[in-house]
């Protein structure tokens, strides 16, 4: 996992990865940013939180509606007022909002 | 141009529309059933309530650090993609450029949204934000 | 019930009732004013999420039984947090009996 290339992405601010119980591993931080570790952490585990009920979601949706298209998952996104969190498997992204580029970011991680 | 008529204008956008907290009330245009509808606001709604606590939580521990208050969330699927700004929704197909752009027709026409979530949630379909839930 | 009849129960160190803002409507127990306040809001921002994942389980499973929610467990390493309707209480491990408590908060809840 290449972190330092997830800062390339436009208006990332960290990039992180994390256990499957959402325990940071490592992380990236831009210079000057308010994020911090201990915040990053938080937010990894709420994002696998995110993940495994956009899952379950999923799941669900093309069981009931009999329409596909949505699994497998290939990402959750929780966009806040001035940044967002882009995350899929063990590895997110805090991108601004001003700057962000959704496709782009999801289209990292996939191939993270 | 109502929201839900400029995203339905943009190819590639399969279904939008507003739900509200109780995912009693929605309204909706494109290639859902009332009752896939309705479980899309039940689903919307679900996520919604999450997202806004998870930042609650995390702005406790780590105050002003941005992300409150939360705009929305997306859910990126394998061909299909669930947006989610406000009380807005949309299912839209993985295209090229397709999500930035609807993401950021939803966010400028939403709007900013800011702290009370309820009175947000409610106030676009009607209802009384002090009325007791449980 | 009165929250001091939960308080009394063996493992509970703190007991409250909440209003649907997550505003306190009374506590009792051991705990300063503002972990009472963080906690009644963390109760109240639980249930309505527990209330809406039960939601979607109902749907997806097309089982009765799942909702509506009556409450939560979140059990930790020594310490206990659960509610039932708008009452959440801290639980020592170490103590007591989580079904007696669960029971009570019930009634509690109830009233």
């Amino acid at each position: 996992m290449n972190l330092d290339k997830m800062m390339d992405l436009p208006g990332a601010m960290a990039a992180f990865t994390y256990t499957d119980r959402g325990d940071l591993q490592s992380q990236v931080l831009r210079e000057g940013t308010e994020l911090t570790p201990q915040v990053l952490d938080l937010l990894a585990h709420s994002c696998v939180a995110n993940l495994a009920i956009a899952s379950m979601e999923a799941r669900g949706w093309e069981a009931v509606t009999g329409q596909g298209g949505f699994q497998p998952l290939k990402g959750f996104s929780v966009v806040g007022l001035e940044w967002s969190v882009v995350v899929n498997g063990n590895c997110g992204v805090v991108v601004r909002n001003r700057d962000v580029d959704y496709e782009a970011t999801f289209k990292a991680l996939q191939t993270a | 141009m109502n929201i839900v008529k400029q995203l339905m204008a943009i190819p590639g956008v399969i279904a939008a529309g507003e739900y509200a907290f109780r995912g009693d009330r929605f309204s909706y245009e494109g290639a859902l059933t009332d009752e896939f509808a309705r479980m899309a606001s039940i689903l919307c709604r679900a996520n919604t309530l999450s997202v806004n606590m998870q930042s609650e939580m995390v702005d406790s521990f780590a105050e002003n650090c941005g992300c409150r208050p939360v705009q929305g969330w997306i859910a990126h699927g394998n061909q299909i993609t669930i947006c989610a700004v406000g009380n807005y929704f949309a299912f839209i197909e993985n295209r090229e450029e397709l999500l930035n752009d609807v993401m950021t027709i939803m966010r400028a026409k939403v709007g900013d949204i800011r702290d009370d979530l309820l009175v947000n949630l409610y106030a676009k379909l009607g209802g009384d934000t002090k009325e007791a839930l449980y | 019930m009165s929250l001091r009849k939960i308080l009394v129960l063996d493992g509970v160190t703190a007991v409250c009732r909440f209003r649907d803002d997550g505003v306190v409507m009374e506590a009792e127990g051991m705990l300063p004013p503002e972990l009472m306040n963080r906690l009644a809001t963390f109760a109240q921002w639980y249930r309505r999420m527990v209330s809406s994942n039960t939601d979607v389980l109902s749907l997806f499973s097309q089982m009765r039984g799942w909702s509506p929610s009556q409450g939560w467990i979140v059990q930790g390493d020594s310490m206990t947090v659960c509610s039932v309707g708008n009452t959440v209480c801290l639980v020592d491990n170490s103590q007591g009996s989580l079904n007696q408590i669960m029971q009570a908060l019930g009634e509690a809840a109830h009233e």
